[in-house]
């Protein structure tokens, strides 16, 4: 068998080899994971041969893909090599750090080594324990302090039709003062319906008085099963913001988590989910109120067609001590289909008296009378069903600050509508 | 072309199993004007709302045809696209749609999907008619009918009107909730449509209205029947005396007189 006993990469500081060896023997311990909702053994996910490595295949990637002029700086990953790394003058002269992270590994593991794995636990479940084993390359983006990069950093993480295992790791650490935005795209031939196994992890350090927003748009191939780890820690003061999407791949186990750790700390978290066929997303928006006057936001709206299943799971944990934070949540869901099925959970874990706090969750057909009003203007009902679903997604996907994220989400919503629209299901 | 004609012939309708309109005959030309009055409860909205195919209406018996066309076996959008058009008595509020980026979509609607309305002929006109009926310009961006009151509610199914043209109209209580410069400007707005190629059906519980769009028939609906019809000297009657008088004229006379 083919499949490499230990992967280290060339020039791996020691520190970093024995992680990987340590996360490796973590993942051979750990079981299948099991998720209440999502029955993962049904899935047969070990059949798909994904300890393979893939080679970077450059040509693959759409040629729109490999440059984005309006970016301070883009990365293109193809299977989890990065094959583009580029960073704008501007940006480099003032010290921003965008570069690969094998790269980074043996340039400066010292910075490498006390970041990375700090915020996702290899031992969450078997597939982070297979990010930290497997990994080849993924993203170090450093801002320095009080810097602030004008122009998002945009990450493209291409999924090709070779690859069995994908397994990208980035790392953004904004020092205070700084601020930074960063768009991760998730991609693949949508024609593209082979099995793989894609399992990523975003960690994000968010210094004192730092703003840092991180967008993500899973758009993965049909085929994908995805697992998507993110998580961040605030520190005093800092602002982290949340945008995430999902509409691609067959199955998606992510979500995102933000330790407000100091006082002053806040983040926004805004996701919008958009499920058809037989699609299943189980995501998981966390925050953890540490610091006092901590605030917190988070809104998601998905809408779900065919048989599709979503699960959103939202926590707002107040930690004793977070006196005087604000905890809101509100998970709000459209199903266009009766065989569709949503879940939302929101819950609260308070244990300080001195805060506020609020969730909501609703789920709900296409509003009938609604699809009538319009109709007896002259809209056909297919028309009128997409105005609704823009128009229920709209308030979320207006939230997020960066006008290109709303315009790649609307993009992704127009992509969705016109194969629903194809599948005759408006 | 002539001008438009919409038959209503012994409409039978049911709402949930229960027959509302009962036998009710009205036809309504280009250029006529008719309003149609009546207790609550009797039917009006009904008509209304069957003539524009709410599902909830079943119908179960009689025609409605416009120019010929039979129009109960159109659906909703393809009769509003025939020249169809409901101002509905509570509009529905629909939460995430501009009222501008609706209205450019039900134009689009009428048009060929490779010639769609251009933006800035779209937003004059819009203004236009904002302007006719003193509608700040800033609705346009709302949520259409989100959070408006009544009256604003009200205008904007007169400002969709103006904008989509029909060829025959149904204004259901138009007037209601409205002020007394209100019912005038959304009135004089209403007038200012009037021509051949416009049938208008105008439901309401006030003469004020009509003082304004002056009528060339006045219906008086009963128990889902058109009971007397009459010009607009019957509407003043209503005003003045109320319905008493007619439901004692449907009474034959020797009923609880001693034989
Ligand atoms: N959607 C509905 N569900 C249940 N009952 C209905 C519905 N629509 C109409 N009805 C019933 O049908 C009858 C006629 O109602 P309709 O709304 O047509 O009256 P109307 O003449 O418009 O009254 P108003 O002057 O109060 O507006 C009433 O008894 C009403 O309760
Ligand atoms: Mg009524």
């Amino acid at each position: 068998m083919s499949t490499p006993e230990l992967l280290t990469l060339p020039d791996e500081p020691t520190v970093l080899a024995d992680r990987r060896r340590a996360a490796r023997d973590l993942y051979d311990a750990l079981p299948v994971p099991t998720r209440q909702r999502t029955p993962l053994k049904a899935r047969r996910l070990e059949a798909i041969p994904y300890r393979e490595p893939a080679a970077a295949d450059l040509d693959e990637v759409p040629a729109a893909l490999r440059s984005a002029p309006d970016s301070a700086g883009h990365v293109v990953l193809s299977n989890g090599h990065v094959v583009v790394c580029q960073l704008s003058e501007a940006a480099r002269q003032s010290g921003v750090r965008l570069l690969s992270l094998a790269q980074a590994a043996h340039q400066d593991a010292a910075l490498v080594s006390e970041h990375l794995g700090s915020l996702v636990a290899v031992d969450t479940d078997r597939y982070t324990a297979a990010n930290a084993a497997f990994w080849r390359d993924g993203v170090l983006l450093v801002v320095p302090q009080g810097i602030a990069v004008a122009e998002p950093i945009t990450i493209v993480h291409w999924v090709g039709a070779a690859a069995a295992g994908v397994f990208p790791r980035t790392l953004i650490v904004a020092r205070d003062d700084a601020s930074v935005a960063v768009v991760e795209t998730y991609l693949g031939d949508p024609t593209d319906s082979h099995r793989v196994l894609v399992s990523a992890t975003t960690e994000v350090i968010a210094g004192p008085g730092s703003h840092v927003s991180v967008s993500a748009l899973q758009q993965l191939p049909p085929g994908a099963e995805a697992f998507l780890r993110r998580r961040g820690r605030a520190q005093h003061d800092a602002r982290l913001d949340w945008a995430t999407a999902e509409f691609g791949a067959a199955l998606s186990v992510a979500g995102h988590h933000t330790d407000l750790a100091e006082s002053g700390a806040r983040t926004t978290s805004y996701t919008v989910t958009f499920g058809s066929a037989a699609q299943h997303f189980d995501y998981d928006a966390e925050v953890v109120h540490i610091g006092p006057h901590t605030t917190s936001d988070m809104r998601a709206r998905g809408v779900m067609s065919g048989r599709s299943r979503s699960i959103f799971t939202g926590l707002s944990e107040i930690r004793k001590g977070a006196r005087r934070t604000d905890a809101r949540q509100k998970e709000e869901t459209l199903m266009l289909s009766p065989d569709a099925r949503a879940d939302a959970i929101p819950s609260l874990l308070i244990d300080d008296n001195d805060v506020f706090a609020a969730h909501a969750a609703s789920a709900g057909p296409i509003d009938e009378l609604a699809v009538y009003y319009l109709a007896s203007r002259g809209i056909p009902r297919a028309d009128a069903i997409d105005l609704l679903v823009r128009g229920f997604l709209g308030p979320v996907v207006e939230r997020i600050a960066l006008p290109a994220v709303q315009n790649r989400i609307w993009q992704a919503i127009d992509a969705k509508l016109q194969e629903e629209r194809g599948r005759g299901t408006l | 072309m002539a001008g438009p004609e919409l038959a209503i012939d012994n409409l039978h309708v049911a709402v949930d199993g229960t027959p509302v309109l009962k036998g009710l005959t009205l036809s309504i030309r280009g250029g006529e004007v008719h309003a149609v009055m009546g207790p609550n409860g009797t039917g009006k909205s009904t008509l209304a709302q069957t003539i524009m195919g709410h599902p909830r209406y079943q119908v179960t018996g009689g025609s409605i045809t416009l120019d010929g066309q039979d129009l109960l076996a159109m659906k909703t959008d393809a009769r509003a696209r025939a020249g169809l058009f409901l101002a509905m008595q509570y509009p529905n509020e629909v939460s995430g749609v501009t009222t501008a980026n609706f209205l450019r979509t039900a134009l689009n609607a009428r048009r060929d999907a490779k010639d769609p309305v251009r933006l800035k002929e779209f937003r004059d006109e819009l203004d236009h008619a904002m302007d006719i009926l003193s509608i700040d310009h800033g609705f346009a961006n709302r949520y259409l009918n989100e959070g408006f009151s009544g009256g604003e509610k009200k205008r904007n199914e007169i400002l969709q009107m103006l904008l989509l043209k029909p060829r025959i109209a149904v204004l259901d209580e138009i007037d209601s909730g409205l002020d007394i410069d209100a019912v005038r400007i959304v009135a004089q707005g209403v007038d200012a449509s009037r021509s051949p190629e416009l049938g208008l059906l105008i439901i309401t519980h006030y003469q004020r209205i009509l003082n304004y769009i002056k009528p060339d028939y006045v219906h008086i609906v009963y128990d889902g029947r058109v009971v007397k019809s009459g010009g607009p000297e019957l509407a003043e009657t209503l005003e003045s005396r109320g319905y008493e008088w007619i439901r004692e004229e449907l009474v034959p006379a020797v009923e609880g007189s001693p034989a």
